[in-house]
């Protein structure tokens, strides 16, 4: 693939948002829905619109719910309340095996006693022998197995298990595809390119891709959309940038990402711009925030290492500034990462891309340093 | 060190002592003739005559105990017999035993436990025992046809005939045929069912799509389990059998006990062996088959 190709998927992605458009029908529409095992509540009242065409993500952590939320959606489980209608249409009463929904498991569950091939069609039986044909070789072709049609399951790599699960799951053509942590067994490497070529694909098969997975990386790659869960909820929903820049908690800013979070207190609200005290900077924050926030209510401000900067030399009066001393020094290649002791005992982490080839360190352990970020950079939590 | 692989050769000790030397004895006893003394065969190996003595023995000993099982037909048949029993027998335990071992599987495994224990508890008492207590119950005046009489059925010859041996050699081996079902169903991937319902399959579509082919070498396992004794068997047509029951086992002991012919006795047993070493070896695969698949 291109660069340019790339940089244009980019461009179409970024305008595509049904979910802001009020006319637009979604194709899958939870609604209150809520799934308990004994006494645990696994899903507890979830609604959500998935739309046509989206590559949608839920993350959480392990035991928030979203696999049962999935397995839900593929007919494994019946919530014990609310509805799940596709195209408008309830699929509650329908068993699994009538639900156009396809799932790739993430353990593959390829069938050991069937070839690649045979596994592929397998779920084309309804097809006449000639389109079934045609099929699979489509799909072989589409994950690139071509040559590797008669192996059997146990005679491939990690790596080709998981392109005939996908193209298995695929072959039937599913209004959506279910993706159980399609990435959890692969190596690092093979998993950032694996991400790149499942969007790549999702757009040119035009469907509709719903991925459950723990690891945040994956879900900000390759989705339209992230849906962040914790304890059978929905925290936030929204693009991969607004969940990263814009956190609506304590909770989505922790787990997206690393964050610094200071306690603070607001101490004098103006038009865009809140002035707020807190014990790690005895100056006092200005920070920019277009919700009104009354003096006096405690809450946290989110700043991402990244946005943070470490000079030796004293910033300006008035910018956020406080003074500490560098506790460890991270150094990443990429990256260096900066843990910075600041008064009140916190310790922050600052990053600052290695963008030159500087072998020699400016700053090093123990160094007194300035930490400071830009009015723009924290985002004011309340909750 | 030299003695490292000591303990290695205790099996090939085992087999010698208690397989090799009984089987080279029967061997030699099916190439004797049948004579009247005490033992009744000759010849006999007299060592105190040194090599001379061995080369008499060798020279003594001839096919005619086979030459003589091929030329009555009683034998062929006993033999033919013996393999329909096992293989009627088989059958019908796959019948049974199959039903068993994939409901026992599908059952939560505090209750798989208890239905496991179940199976294997009779082994507890004696298999003579448990022999008997069929015949009480297949008997013409006993526990069966009681039950029938007291319905206002007619009641059934089932004690000294065919079926009354296919009853018990079912009772008898249905062990042998669940547990190694059993193992291969018990740990047959749950996700992989879920699959085959994602991809479109009615539950018993998915049974013979996914199910029953991966449990084939469980299935192969108990077959084999339950056919090679089956064949050699001799209790249970004994005892449940009538007169014309024909089996391998039955025609041995009449051969030692009744007739006093040892060679043909043991002439039968050796071409039952050896006609059954091709599906131990196949049994044999299968197991090393199984495995190695983790």
């Amino acid at each position: 693939m291109t660069t340019s190709s790339r940089l244009n998927i980019g461009a179409v992605r970024y305008s595509f948002a049904p979910w802001e458009d009020p006319a637009a029908r979604p194709l899958i529409r939870f609604d209150g829905v809520v799934k308990r095992f004994g006494d645990d509540v696994a899903v507890n009242g979830i609604s959500l619109d998935i739309y046509e065409k989206e590559f949608f993500a839920l993350l959480g952590p392990s035991g928030c719910g979203k696999t049962t939320l999935m397995r839900m959606l593929a007919g494994f489980e019946t919530p014990d309340a609310g509805t799940i209608t596709l195209e408008g249409e309830d699929i509650l009463d329908k068993p699994a095996h009538r639900r156009p929904v396809n799932m790739m498991f993430q353990s593959y569950a390829l069938f050991p006693h069937l070839n690649v091939e045979q596994n592929i069609a397998f779920g084309l039986k309804h097809l006449p022998g000639e389109e079934r044909k045609d099929r699979v070789l489509d799909m072989l072709a589409l994950v690139r197995l071509e040559g590797l049609a008669r192996r059997k399951p146990d005679q491939l790599s990690g790596g080709q298990r998981q392109r005939v699960a996908l193209a298995r799951a695929i072959a039937p053509r599913p209004r959506l595809l279910l993706l159980d942590e399609p990435l959890a067994a692969l190596d690092k490497k093979l998993r950032d390119e694996t991400q790149f070529e499942l969007v790549a694909l999702q757009e040119r098969l035009g469907m509709t891709f719903m991925v459950v997975t723990h690891d945040q990386e994956e879900a900000m790659v390759m989705s339209t959309r992230v849906a962040v869960m914790d304890k059978g909820q929905i925290v936030q929903v929204g693009r991969p940038a607004e969940v990263y820049e814009t956190p609506n908690s304590r909770y989505v800013a922790d787990f997206i990402g690393e964050v610094n979070l200071f306690e603070a207190r607001v101490t004098q609200a103006g038009s865009g711009t809140l002035k707020l005290t807190g014990g790690n900077c005895p100056a006092g924050y200005e920070v920019r925030e277009d919700t009104p926030i009354p003096p006096g209510t405690a809450v946290w401000l989110a700043v991402r290492p990244e946005k943070i900067q470490v000079t030796q030399d004293r910033p300006p009066a008035g910018a956020n500034g406080m003074a500490g001393k560098v506790a460890d020094i991270g150094y990443l290649g990429d990256w260096t990462t900066y843990l910075v002791t600041v008064p009140g005992g916190m310790t922050v982490r600052a990053a600052r891309a290695n963008a030159a080839r500087i072998v020699e360190r400016p700053i090093d352990w123990d160094d007194e340093v300035w930490l400071t970020f830009s009015p723009d950079a924290a985002v004011v939590l309340t909750s | 060190m030299p003695w490292r692989g000591l303990p290695a050769l205790a099996p090939f000790l085992w087999l010698a002592a208690f397989f090799l030397f009984p089987f080279v004895l029967v061997a030699k006893l099916s190439m004797s003739d049948i004579a009247l003394a005490i033992p009744p065969y000759a010849p006999r190996l007299d060592l105190s005559r040194g090599l001379n003595g061995l080369v008499a023995f060798v020279h003594g000993l001839d096919f005619d105990a086979y030459r003589h099982m091929f030329e009555d037909g009683v034998y062929a048949a006993s033999y033919l017999s013996s393999l329909k029993f096992a293989a009627i027998g088989t059958g019908s335990l796959l019948l049974v035993g199959y039903p068993m071992a994939y409901g026992m599987a599908r059952c939560p495994p505090g209750v798989r436990q208890a239905l496991l224990m179940m199976v294997v508890l009779p082994f507890w008492t004696s298999f003579l025992i448990r022999i008997y207590a069929w015949i009480a119950i297949l008997k013409p005046e006993g526990l069966l046809n009681a039950v029938l009489g007291w319905l206002g059925l007619p009641p059934v010859a089932l004690m000294d005939n065919d079926p009354a041996v296919i009853i018990g050699l079912v009772y008898a081996y249905l062990p042998f045929m669940v547990l190694p079902l059993y193992s291969v169903l018990e740990r047959q991937d749950e996700s992989l069912l879920e699959a085959a319902a994602d991809l479109g399959c009615t539950r018993i579509e998915t049974f013979w799509r996914v199910t029953f082919p991966l449990s084939l070498p469980g299935l192969a396992a108990g077959a084999l389990l339950c056919f090679i004794p089956m064949v050699g068997e001799f209790v249970i047509p004994d005892l449940l059998g009538g007169s014309s029951t024909l089996m391998l086992g039955k025609t041995i002991w009449t051969e030692f006990f009744a007739n006093r012919d040892w060679p043909a006795a043991s002439a039968v047993a050796i071409i039952l062996l050896a006609t059954l070493i091709a599906p131990i070896l196949i049994y044999q695969r299968q197991q090393s088959k199984l495995m190695d698949t983790p």
